[in-house]
């Protein structure tokens, strides 16, 4: 076993080599043609520039995960992990519609296996479905798509498309346009096609959950930049606000059930909704900058999505692993009601990546997605003070659902550090052992260095992304300079919190212990009464209550001698707004089918009349 | 300039929490504290020998630590309301927000590693309050550029915000002692000596930080900024004596009030700055 797992890793790790070799030293385009249809079936692979940010997303998150699966007991992924890994490197590469659909496809399908990978629970396999349909309905709606485009270009490479793309009429363009959003969108886990990410993502182990949250939804991501601003390009205003305000809606709505969700890779998985929703809106305000004529305000949008993605890979990785970490040490406990003090206990050399995982997750400084989330409201900021009256009004629109989303967020995060891994830890068990710097807690080092170091000198990324979008938008040399300048003397205000928080711990090193019970009105609490997460968010579930449907669920076993009830069981649900919509809409389509349903009479002379109108219909309007 | 007001602010603020104290008691028939009050608490409670609680981790003081820090960058990131107009120094909003953001989760996390459940009860309402006032604070800081009337509007909305995030009735009153109302205090319900000293002058500094901040936005209509910065001053006090503190859950209405002020001073600015 020792020896897959040494394999494994190390195919991970040369794919991740792989990856970062063809991000900086990008090789002369292969091209191999299929001999029939060679036109169509063309297999290309290139580097391009914007495929650059997303292949350092990659190796990224394949080398964090390949040093966290070094440890004793986790070879079974390692193989599959590195077969996906591949596929998503493949993605990238393709510079066809051949080889972008079959790798796109078998990404899809190693990750739809990934997910079932525990298959024997039933919630997984539901998960693995519902993950499975939407997956391949938007493959379908891609290969539609890709196949007009290839059509109207009458090539399958994707130089001769961008290149015919110009003399697009408007009704096939808009319908190549929702095929792409429709079949990337759900891949990106957009609302409202967001449905099966919460359940998927976290069915799947941890390691290969990281790789799905923290790469695979960056993938399609690239892939909505590439179809906007390559291949149909130019796309207008109108399907920028269509992606912005998805954006928005998922901003809004991730944030939110994050708060409120006390399952901790559900929430993770939420939280990349969340994000997801920042950086398409992002890409939303990008495209109609674009369109409105402002190519200065569509790069900085643009630079601070494809930041904001790189910055994304690095925390959800950190905080996928270490929700990893936590299933194995705590035998597949992560309801944030039933974890105490991990901090302390259970995971106290994971913990302090973890806090700087969450942090990120917040946007909160010191970290690099601190310094991204800053860039993303400065182009919704410069929105709102442009002249143009529809662009100022995306933008207050924008800043308002950010700010709320982001808000939110923060408020799971801190939710999920206070209550799991803040405080006293629940008492030890015997056979368990104190958690020692091994190769996963390594990996979590890596990836928390990660995400400080892009905190503090955001410039070393920032300028080759510069490059890249000022590329894509078409807008030559824009100066971005004093917004940069802004980014990184931020980077260095938030050292101010960090230095004088080592000197208050310095002054307290030696402060003197105590130990008082904590004041409870004067009696002693057990253990059990600390609060929950579940309460933590009852004020939050009480605010919002017109979108989270939230009820209590109580049972009560009655008492068998005395007046007080033996046990007394609450619980609480909430219910998804989008599954809710769906559900009315089935439920009026419903009623509809049900009103129409008085001409399926059943009587044999009703359906013949029935075929005769029909034949004389087609008889008269077929003249 | 940014500086010397940094520093006159590290000095003052706790005397700015004395004088809206001491006036909020005179005007409620009170003789009240003594204005230097604060700095004799402070100087107090750093007397005391520093102890950390039952969970006896460092986290107490390193999260206090944080919460300072982080006052420190908002001072540097305000806009200085001498010398000049204040409306022509550069604003960053996001950053701004964010560090108070910043602020907040390291108090939440100390109240949570204390393990006390009143400080629990605390911090849920605090994150559910900060998260419905982080887009009108943004927001009303943005606005307030084009008339008189977009000023008042986000100085409003503004002022709102500045209750929720100074703890002041009708959000959270600051002399109660009643555990299951509280909310800045109940999170501080643990934390005695050094650490409570530095969380309360934290504290104070970002009370100072805001009245600035409201005064940078009421000069939006011409008035100069230190006069503004008075009122403001002065009008907590008067809120205070004179409002009942609201239920809990009417609050995030008058979140929803301070929402539509600041979204309706950036519309007519918006309108403003089309024509």
């Amino acid at each position: 076993m020792r020896g897959i797992r040494l394999f494994a890793s190390s195919l991970l790790a040369a794919l991740s080599v792989a990856a970062l070799a063809a991000a900086a030293f990008p090789f002369a385009p292969v091209v191999m043609h299929a001999p029939i249809f060679a036109r169509y079936l063309a297999f290309d692979f290139a580097v391009t520039p914007l495929a650059r940010p997303f292949l350092v997303v990659l190796a990224l998150g394949t080398i964090v995960v390949a040093l966290w699966n070094l440890r004793r007991g986790r070879a079974a992924a390692g193989i599959p992990l590195a077969c996906f890994s591949a596929a998503m490197l493949g993605v990238l590469l393709a510079q066809s519609v051949v080889a972008f659909l079959l790798s796109w496809e078998l990404m899809s399908l190693i990750s739809i296996a990934i997910v079932a990978t525990e298959s024997e629970r039933k919630s997984v396999r539901r998960a693995a479905f519902a993950y499975a349909l939407v997956s391949q309905l938007g493959a379908l709606a891609i290969t539609i798509a890709f196949a007009m485009l290839a059509v109207h270009a009458g090539s399958g490479a994707f130089a001769a498309i961008s290149a015919a793309a110009a003399s697009l009429t408007a009704a096939p363009r808009a319908g190549i346009l929702a095929g792409l959003f429709i079949g990337f969108g759900s891949k990106a886990g957009l609302v409202p096609l967001q449905f099966w990410l919460p359940r998927a993502h976290p069915a799947a182990p941890a390691n290969a959950s990281a790789l799905l949250s923290g790469v695979m939804i960056e993938l399609a991501l690239y892939a909505l930049t590439v179809a906007t601003f390559v291949l149909v390009a130019p796309v207008g205003a109108i399907a920028g606000v269509i992606l912005l305000l998805a954006g928005l809606a998922g901003a809004l709505l991730g944030g939110l059930y994050a708060a409120v969700e006390s399952e901790l890779k559900r929430l993770l998985a939420f939280s990349s909704i969340e994000h997801m929703g920042v950086m398409v809106a992002a890409l939303g305000l990008a495209i109609a900058a674009s369109a409105m004529g402002y190519p200065v305000l569509a790069t900085l949008a643009l630079v601070a999505m494809l930041f904001h993605a790189l910055n994304h890979a690095s925390l959800k990785t950190l905080l996928f692993l270490g929700a990893g970490t936590v299933v194995e040490r705590l035998h597949h406990v992560t309801d944030l009601d039933r974890l105490r003090g991990l901090g302390s206990g259970a995971l106290k050399r994971s913990a302090p990546f973890i806090l700087v995982g969450c942090l990120a997750a917040a946007a909160l400084p010191p970290s690099n997605a601190f310094v991204s989330e800053w860039l993303v409201l400065h182009g919704f900021i410069d929105a709102t003070l442009s002249a143009n009256a529809g662009l100022a009004t995306l933008g207050a629109l924008g800043l308002l659902a950010l700010l709320l989303g982001g808000g939110l967020a923060a408020a799971a995060f801190v939710k999920l550090f206070g209550i799991a891994f803040a405080g006293a830890p629940a008492p030890a068990r015997e056979s368990e052992r104190p958690e020692t710097f091994d190769a996963s807690v390594a990996a979590l080092a890596l990836a928390a260095a990660i995400v400080l170091a892009l905190g503090f000198f955001p410039l070393v990324v920032l300028h080759p992304l510069l490059a890249v979008a000022s590329q894509i938008v078409g807008a030559p040399a824009v100066a971005l300079g004093s917004t940069f300048a802004g980014a990184a003397h931020l980077a260095w205000l938030a050292a101010i919190p960090l230095l004088s928080a080592l000197g208050a711990w310095w002054y307290g090193r030696h402060a003197a212990r105590r130990n008082d019970p904590v004041w409870a009105c004067g009696s002693a609490l057990p253990a059990r009464a600390s609060y929950s997460a579940t309460a933590l968010t009852k004020p939050l579930r009480a605010i919002f209550a017109f979108a989270l449907f939230p009820e209590r669920h109580r049972s009560i076993v009655p008492a068998t001698s005395g007046d007080f009830p033996t046990q007394i069981e609450y619980a609480v649900s909430t219910r998804d707004l989008t599954s809710e919509a769906a559900r009315s809409v089935a439920a009026f389509s419903q009623r509809l089918v049900r009103r129409l349903r008085v001409v399926q009479s059943g009587r044999m002379r009703a359906y013949i009349a029935y075929a005769a109108i029909a034949i004389a219909m087609a008889l008269v309007l077929g003249r | 300039m940014t500086v010397v007001q940094m520093l006159a602010v590290l000095a003052f603020a706790p005397l700015l929490q004395g004088t809206i104290a001491s006036l909020r008691a005179r005007l409620s028939g009170r003789p009240g504290p003594p204005f230097l009050q604060p700095y004799r608490d402070l100087a107090k409670l750093l007397r005391k020998a520093p102890r950390a609680g039952r969970s006896a981790s460092s986290a107490g003081f390193l999260a206090a630590g944080i919460a300072l820090g982080s006052s420190v960058a908002i001072l540097l990131l305000l806009p200085s309301m001498f010398g000049g107009n204040i409306r022509s120094s550069a604003l960053d909003v996001v950053a701004l927000v964010l560090f108070f953001a910043l602020g907040r989760a390291a108090l939440v996390l100390a109240a949570l590693d204390t393990g006390s459940s009143f400080s629990a009860m605390a911090v849920g309402r605090e994150i559910a309050f900060a998260a419905v006032v982080e887009a009108p604070f943004l927001l009303a800081l943005l606005a307030a550029r084009s008339t008189q009337a977009s000023a008042l509007l986000a100085g409003s909305a503004l002022f709102i915000v500045l209750l929720f995030e100074t703890a002041r009735v009708p959000v959270d009153n600051q002399e109660t002692h009643y555990e299951l109302t509280m909310i800045h205090e109940g999170m501080l319900l643990e934390y005695a000596g050094p650490v409570f000293a530095a969380w309360q002058y934290a504290a104070q500094l970002r009370q100072a930080a805001m009245a600035i901040l409201v005064a940078y936005v009421l000069a939006g209509s011409g008035l100069p900024a230190p006069l503004c910065f008075i009122a403001v001053a002065t009008a907590v006090p008067f809120v205070e004596a004179f409002q009942a503190k609201m239920r809990l859950f009417e609050l995030p209405h008058l979140a929803s009030a301070a929402t539509l002020l600041a979204v309706a001073a950036l519309g007519i600015d918006i309108i403003g700055a089309a024509r």
